[in-house]
């Protein structure tokens, strides 16, 4: 099996509060984790959990304070100067907010062919055909490249971006809430242009987002991280539809439906609030409904069937106790 | 019908910038009964907040009302009489707006700042007991936050405290403009579950506008869904995802991908219309697969079927 | 007979793109365009583009507007307006129109020079510390801090004595003065725009650091030096009379408005008034269509209207 496309070790970034330096920081606490080539792989948080700041590593935006980022063998992380620059080629980014990821005062043609000339994706003075190829892939029409981006829709401009992203032909792209700003029905159409790139070109992705229904359509495989921690991993289908993690369970709940469930849906008590949570012990354990004694300590990581993964107590009884069903009842 | 406390007949509203006049608002008609949490559902453009903003006398710049009447608690006006419905505001109407930190005052602390909202609408009250229990119905402790400043407070603290300044007035009829779209999915429920309860508590009538229907599935018995600045369909939700009839409201649901049963997302064809609005027809046939000359007529009619309205000319033949 | 399927029952695939019918529409005429779409309805600015145009015509084909020599000296002093000369003669027997009618080139010329220059120092040192930030940014700001606390008199009078007195030395001390404003107002718009998306996509796109500032960050920072410039250029063009008046600008013989509504005022108690009104409302013309200038694309450029 070929090595991973990304590989992320430990990674550590913390953004402290000057004015409160005992209490705890929102970042990214020495997370791991793996793309596999031509995966689509999701991370799901809410605001605050640091996938924003983990994205931005992934990328190479933001330098973190600890771990490693490996992107096809090499050490992303070790690179400085020009070294770093022509290593941006592999990782690239679509970002959340269409007003504000375009140069407004460049045509989408000059801003794309930027990439293009940097990175020699594109014969020289072929650039405009390169870029209609492109263009037809993620479905914006051929008049849009000269346009400059306040005459283009929302939809259209996150197609110019995922458009920018692969004239750099990388090995992977971070979307770090790509669909979000954008209306209900114009998401549909960019999530489509999404799963059609991954049938057709097969691009490897990593993709953040709050939306849970969003995520369970694209990816395959999912992580959800809570306050600088993944807390659960695994297959898609899985993890959204028996959910291991208690934070997991309450979000599921919490997604907006259609047709509303039934059951009794489990939630978290109250917000985020940082000064609550103590170094050391498991993160969601102040606003936990079904946290007890244990969950002073962090808990381990509880290795599943099917490759679920969860950072739960519970979790962990449940797999010790080699059957499939995660407990429900209150222990205390 | 029960008796409505808000009710808009045929609004109108027309863009006047540039010279050009554009109708943005094409005939909205809703009414909301006490005690009702009534969704307004439309994605950007649509017209939900001009719609109920000028139903509350907010007119924006560069607007004016072509047609349409406003009636509160009874009393009916002239849309076009945006200082009479201003007024409202004063008797009995409350407003919630999505930025709840730009909503408030950042150089106020927050307890003076609901005071003040208490004080101007009610003058004989015992103020600190008032305020500690607006405060604890909107699950927050006047002893604890009272002397913070908004930027001391977290996000969905601030959109409670909004409420707690829009319920300070007692009102009887609260706009709820896309309150929960900055907030996290798992706040988001909890407010809205708190909006219902309060509803429903205080004989309040409340219009959520939201921008996707499985907001207001949960909570709302009825709604009206607007494309474009006409009101597509409107009535029971429950009749209306049973069984959603006109073509943009099925593309709507289609469009948006299960949480629990993974299908196909269908994408509604084309975008909104960007052409000039100033002809009478269905601003949804040029992306509609079961388009007929008819629909750029005129202004769809609003067809009463199986518990709803729906404003499509296909139903116009078909027996009821 | 419905003849599309019922919609009830059909079931929904993906719809081909159906056929865009346009509506007829009203078309204004082209003035009621040009007036709303260019203009923004906005009669003052209008008055103020007109006024302006005007007077910029006159700066430019002053001398070859002129009736007689602005530096020939006439025994006909003190004349008032007549058919012969239209505003009448001053002290030394001088044309005033024609003397007016060269000086607003004059003004015009110092002063765009100085602002030009100032802004292009001032947007340059605003765009590296902006960007930059840290101790360079702290530095350099201070530098801009002092030259903006010193009064205009004075550092006037300081270049003067240093360089010697002049045209040149006027469009320097206004190109000194102004420098703070535009380092300060391009170091806000730089600080402001540089962690927005498109900074950060151009430089995964592989740009350089001195790539992303001057071809990505640049252009997305200079519209309010516009409204600023304009704005900008009124007072400066007060200022250079205002220097001229006190004698520590522009020297005659070379005219200059400041100086002739100084000449003037000794000779208002004669019922000369020609001498200085004259002058004085050319200046205020000048100023005032230079501000409704400003204030008219202020209105016309604001952010809120447009994009970024």
């Amino acid at each position: 099996m070929s090595a991973p496309v990304l590989s992320v070790r430990k990674l550590t970034k913390l953004y402290a509060d000057p004015s409160r330096p005992e209490a705890m920081s929102v970042g990214v606490r020495g997370v791991s984790l793996e793309v596999e080539r031509g995966e689509v792989v999701g991370l799901i948080g809410e605001s605050g959990c640091g996938k924003t700041t983990l994205g931005r590593c992934v990328v190479g935006l933001t330098r973190p304070d600890d771990g490693d980022i490996v992107v096809n063998d090499t050490v992303f992380t070790k690179l400085a100067g020009p070294q770093l620059r022509k290593f941006r080629k592999n990782v690239q980014v679509v970002f959340q907010k269409p007003e504000t990821s375009l140069n407004p005062r460049m045509t989408v043609f000059a801003f794309v062919r930027e990439a293009m000339r940097n990175f020699n994706t594109a014969k020289r003075g072929k650039e405009r055909e390169s870029m209609l190829e492109l263009a037809e892939l993620v479905g914006l029409r051929a008049e849009a490249l000269d346009r400059y981006p306040h005459q283009l829709s929302g939809g259209e401009r996150q197609r110019v971006a995922i458009m920018r992203s692969l004239a750099c032909q990388p090995e992977l792209i971070v979307l770090d809430e790509p669909t979000s700003a954008l209306d209900v029905s114009v998401q549909a159409q960019v999530l489509q242009t999404l799963k059609d790139l991954q049938s057709r070109v097969g691009t490897s992705m990593l993709f953040i987002s709050h939306d849970v229904a969003v995520v369970r359509y694209v990816c395959s495989r999912v992580l959800v991280m809570y306050l600088g921690t993944i807390v659960e991993e695994g297959p898609a289908d899985i993890v959204l539809s028996r959910p291991a993690h208690p934070y997991t369970q309450a979000l599921l709940a919490a997604a907006p439906r259609i047709k509303p469930r039934e059951e009794a849906a489990p939630s978290l008590r109250g917000e985020l609030v940082l000064s609550a949570v103590k170094p050391g012990e498991c993160p969601v354990r102040a606003r936990c409904p079904l946290a007890h004694g244990r969950c002073h300590a962090m808990p381990p990581v509880a290795q599943l069937p099917n490759g679920q993964k969860a950072t739960c107590w519970l979790a962990a009884d449940a797999a010790n106790s080699h059957t499939n069903q995660e407990p429900l009842e209150k222990i205390q | 019908m029960t008796s409505a406390i808000f009710k808009i007949d045929d609004l109108a509203i027309d863009s006047v910038r540039g010279g050009v006049r554009q109708r943005i608002v094409d005939g909205v008609s809703l009414w909301v009964a006490p005690g009702e949490l009534y969704g307004l559902v439309g994605e950007s453009g649509s017209g939900k907040s001009i719609s109920m903003m000028a139903g509350v006398g907010l007119l924006g710049q560069g607007l004016e009302i072509a047609s349409g009447t406003v009636a509160f608690s009874g009393t009916g006006h002239a849309a076009a009489d945006q200082r009479r419905l201003r007024g409202n505001l004063a008797r009995g109407v409350s407003l919630l707006f999505q930025n709840a930190k730009g909503a408030l005052n950042p150089y106020m602390r927050i307890g003076r700042q609901v005071e003040r909202a208490l004080r101007r609408s009610r003058r004989d009250v015992d103020v600190k007991a008032e305020l500690t229990e607006l405060f604890r119905v909107v699950g927050l402790n006047y002893g604890d936050l009272g002397d913070k400043y908004p930027h001391q407070i977290s996000g969905g603290q601030a959109q409670r405290l909004a409420m707690a300044c829009a319920l300070a007035t007692n009102p009887r009829l609260l706009i709820a403009d896309e309150p929960t779209t900055a907030l996290d999915v798992t706040t988001e429920r909890e407010m809205l579950r708190f909006l219902a309860l309060i509803c429903a508590e205080r004989e309040m009538a409340i219009v959520l506008i939201a921008h996707n229907l499985s907001l207001v599935s949960e909570y709302c018995r009825r709604l009206s869904i607007m494309h474009a600045g006409q009101v597509v369909e409107a009535g029971s939700l429950a009749s209306i995802f049973a069984q959603p009839l006109h073509p943009y409201t099925q593309g709507l649901i289609a469009a948006v991908p299960d949480v629990d049963e993974p299908r196909e997302v269908v994408p509604l064809a084309g975008s909104v219309w960007g052409g000039p609005r100033n002809v009478a027809r269905c601003r949804f046939s040029h992306r509609c697969a079961l388009a007929r000359p008819k629909c750029n007529a005129g202004r769809p009619p609003a067809i009463e079927r199986e518990g709803r309205t729906v404003s499509c000319v296909l139903y116009e033949e078909v027996p009821a | 007979m419905n003849m599309h399927g019922d919609p009830t029952t059909m079931t929904l695939t993906r719809p081909a793109a159906p056929a865009v019918t346009t509506p007829a529409a009203a078309t204004p005429t082209r003035w009621h365009r040009v007036y709303h779409g260019l203009f923004g309805g906005d009669l003052l600015g209008l008055l103020g583009l007109v006024l302006l145009a005007v007077l910029l015509g006159i700066a430019l084909f002053g001398p070859m507007l002129v009736t007689h020599d602005p530096l020939l000296t006439t025994p006909k002093v003190l004349l008032p307006p007549s058919s012969e000369h239209w505003l009448g003669t001053d002290h030394f027997g001088r044309d005033v129109f024609s003397r007016t009618m060269t000086s607003l080139r004059t003004d015009f010329m110092v002063a765009g020079l100085g602002v030009s220059g100032a802004i292009l120092l001032g947007a340059f040192i605003g765009l590296i510390c902006g960007y930059y930030g840290g101790w360079f940014d702290d530095l350099v700001m201070r530098f801009v801090d002092i030259i903006q606390s010193f009064p205009l008199l004075l550092i006037a009078m300081v270049l003067i004595l240093v360089i010697g007195p002049g045209v040149e030395s006027i469009i320097l001390v206004t190109m000194l003065i102004n420098i703070p404003t535009y380092a300060r107002l391009i170091r806000g718009e730089a600080m402001r725009k540089k962690t927005l998306e498109y900074i950060d996509a151009a430089r995964c796109s592989g740009a350089t650091e001195s790539s992303i500032i001057f071809r990505h960050l640049m252009p997305n920072t200079l519209g309010p030096i516009v409204i600023q410039g304009s704005l900008n250029l009124a007072a400066a063009v007060s200022n250079v009379a205002a220097l001229s008046f006190l004698g520590v600008g522009i020297r005659p013989p070379v005219p200059d408005l400041g100086v002739m509504v100084a000449e003037g005022t000794n000779y208002l108690a004669q019922g000369a008034w020609w001498m200085s009104v004259c002058p004085g409302l050319v200046l205020a013309a000048t100023i005032f269509s230079l501000n409704l200038m400003g204030d008219w694309l202020e209105g016309r450029l604001d952010p809120r209207r447009q994009e970024m």
